[in-house]
């Protein structure tokens, strides 16, 4: 096996992997940065901005948030720099075309630092792709501290999720301009760049468990939905690794992740129930079909009938629940 | 009670199918980084030693 001598340095001497570590703090006990660092944490503990006037003038339009993104990718991009091996204790991410450091996160709420590559980016569209408008719950302030672009703010209007009525208003990106995406209802996309776009950005997660969803922006069609929590998606592929090492063991827990959370995550998790224990899925499922203002009781019910249809024992079993219901 | 041994691929799926969190289709590189964090995987390996007599 290759291992890099630069790597193989930190083996004696691993100092420049916590190095980061020295850097954040001291710039997190700054004067300037610390009450800001502590109006983070609250709102990423559910504080409205409104409550957090340093962090509001921070994403406000005007130069306030340039100078602060200034005196922050000082730290960490500089830091990052020098040692590229560092262990920065937040997310730090390049694709080619989006370069992003976590400057600070607390709790749902995180400010980062953006950087979009104009060239890279115009070179990586493709002309044969429908113009998609993606929503991820989710709130995003956002102020360029540098570059220009121009874009629209994309807003659903319509309250079916399997249609969207897209309504969009132009941006143009300026240094100071300053923006908002309520993601679940609203998304951003990019034009033209000049150059390079830099933002400050502050972001929350949701609170609410509501998945992401992408529409055709010309008809409104839903194209494609994923998860609202990373944690339904955990689950659900450790889900499949137990059905695979066939750990009947873990049928219990299955059948408690289908009782509540995300209906397309509890249907998952009965499905894998029923794989890994038919006994235990199909009293899951049955306990799913019962409850009529439950959004899975139709699939339920509709499966429990075919099931129930295919195996004899099945349908003692559901007539024994019942009765015992 | 004789239960039958079920196979996932043929239970069906709901109407809408739900990707796993962050894939999205065709997405602007450009804006990529808000909500697309990593899924988490930790895989436990049980490293069995066979019983010598």
């Amino acid at each position: 096996m290759r291992i890099d001598p630069a790597i193989a340095k930190l083996v004696a001497d691993p100092a420049p992997l916590f190095g980061a570590g020295e850097a954040v703090r001291g710039w997190s006990e700054d004067p300037a940065v610390a009450p800001l660092l502590a109006e983070l944490g609250r709102y990423g503990s559910g504080t409205a901005l409104s409550e957090c006037p340093g962090l509001s003038g921070l994403i406000a339009a005007g130069a306030e948030g340039a100078g602060f993104a200034r005196r922050a990718a000082g730290v960490a991009a500089q830091h990052l720099r020098a040692e590229p091996l560092a262990l920065w204790p937040w997310r730090h991410f390049s694709n080619g075309v989006l370069h992003s450091v976590t400057i600070a996160a607390d709790g749902d709420a995180s400010l980062s630092l953006a950087v979009v590559d104009g060239a890279p980016w115009f070179a990586a569209r493709d002309p044969l792709v429908p113009d998609l408008a993606a929503f991820q719950p989710g709130t995003l302030h956002a102020v360029v501290v540098g570059g220009t672009a121009s874009g629209r703010i994309m807003r659903n209007r319509s309250d079916d999720p399997a249609r969207a009525q897209i309504e969009s208003q132009p941006i143009a990106f300026a240094p100071g301009t300053a923006f908002t995406i309520a993601g679940e209802r609203e998304a951003l996309a990019l034009d033209a760049i000049g150059g390079l776009l830099m933002t400050l950005r502050l972001y929350r997660r949701p609170a609410g468990n509501v998945p992401a969803r992408q529409y055709d922006v010309a008809s409104g069609m839903l194209v494609h939905q994923a998860a609202g929590e990373q944690s339904d998606s955990r689950a659900e592929l450790m889900m499949a690794l137990l059905r695979a090492m066939e750990r009947s063991d873990a049928a219990p827990a299955l059948a408690a992740l289908a009782r509540s959370g995300a209906p397309p995550a509890r249907w998952q998790a009965l499905r894998e129930c029923l794989a890994l224990d038919s006994a235990a899925g199909f009293a899951a499922l049955v306990e799913v079909a019962a409850q009529a203002d439950d959004p899975l009781c139709a699939p339920a019910r509709s499966l429990a009938e075919t099931l129930a249809a295919q195996h004899p024992a099945l349908a003692r079993m559901r007539e024994e629940l019942l009765c015992r219901a | 009670m004789n239960l039958p041994k079920i196979d996932i691929s043929s239970l069906p799926d709901l109407d809408v199918l739900t990707g796993l969190f962050g894939s999205l289709k065709h997405f602007d590189p450009g804006l990529a980084g808000s909500n697309d964090l990593i899924i988490v995987l930790m895989v436990y390996i049980y490293d069995t030693t066979p019983i010598l007599n």
